[in-house]
């Protein structure tokens, strides 16, 4: 595998692989960046530092699994620290956030947009369970296991972030299917 | 799988930062590049398993030199024990005599 060759070639094919590297996970890192911090400059800035310390640990990985896991976590902290450090977090708390004003197809560009706010404006740990949950598709078990928490508060983060957002949904539009 | 999950997974959706975001990063790294050459080097030199060998073979021979001194020193000192004993025990048996003669000199001239 491509991981296995980086480790012992040297610099100038790593140079290669890290940009293919980069390349194949750059969406899913400045994602979780983006969607957490709702901040395009600051995301580009957490994920680019995320490469870089990969860049200075990439003989350390030996799958490819082990990389993606690697970075979803890193980029996880990375999100949060920076979130607290400049803290953007609450900025609306989710009541302040506007309801939408009629329950969209999915699909709909207003209903992501209304989503992301709101998805924003949860509490830090909360928000990337679910940024984790369904950006990247990841079960409770993987969740715990990149945020380092047990997996009944992943169950309850998710739980108690969903009835939330439901409710903000179900406010505007009165829907028993949302 | 309820109408929310599903708005939820468009919505958060992974985007793309763009080559732009490639370029920014592989630069930067390759800036990082020469502060860490040296060090990598260095490093790299000093990577497992060739240096946990050496290590144990080093440690190995320490110990068993260390092992060997302290051997020879206690050997070296029972040695020089026994050589005091029968030295005191030469002066007693010196001193002995040495009484015994004065003795049979003192009763002649009696």
């Amino acid at each position: 595998m491509r991981l296995a060759t980086q480790m012992a070639e040297p610099a100038a094919v790593e140079v290669v692989d890290f940009a293919a590297i980069v390349r194949e996970h750059q969406a899913m890192v400045f994602s979780i960046a983006y969607h957490y911090l709702r901040d395009r400059a600051l995301a580009e800035e957490v994920a680019q530092e995320v490469f870089l310390q990969l860049h200075q640990h990439l003989a350390e990985f030996d799958s490819a699994s082990h990389l993606t896991f690697w970075l979803r976590r890193v980029t996880s902290h990375r999100s949060i620290d920076s979130s607290r450090r400049r803290k953007l977090r609450p900025q609306v708390s989710l009541d302040d956030v506007p309801e939408p004003a009629a329950m969209p197809a999915v699909g709909d560009p207003m209903l992501s947009r209304a989503l992301q706010r709101l998805v924003a404006s949860l509490p830090e740990k909360p928000r990337m369970v679910v940024l984790l949950r369904y950006q990247e598709d990841l079960d409770p078990g993987e969740i715990a296991e990149v945020l380092d928490m047990p997996v009944r508060t992943v169950k309850s983060h998710l739980q108690r972030s969903l009835a939330l957002l439901r409710e903000k949904l179900h406010r505007s539009v009165g829907e028993e299917n949302v | 799988m309820s109408r929310l999950d599903d708005a939820l997974k468009e919505a958060l959706r992974r985007e793309d930062p763009g080559p732009d975001f490639t370029r920014a990063v592989l630069a930067r790294a390759a800036a990082e590049r020469p502060k860490r050459s040296w060090w990598s080097a260095l490093a790299s030199g000093f990577r497992p398993p060739l240096v946990r060998w050496a290590t144990a073979g080093v440690l190995a021979c320490a110990l068993l030199a260390t092992g060997l001194e302290y051997r020879r020193e206690q050997h070296q000192r029972a040695e020089g024990e026994a050589a005091k004993h029968q030295l005191v025990l030469a002066l007693r048996i010196a001193g002995v005599k040495l009484h015994v003669a004065q003795e049979k000199v003192f009763e002649r001239n009696d």
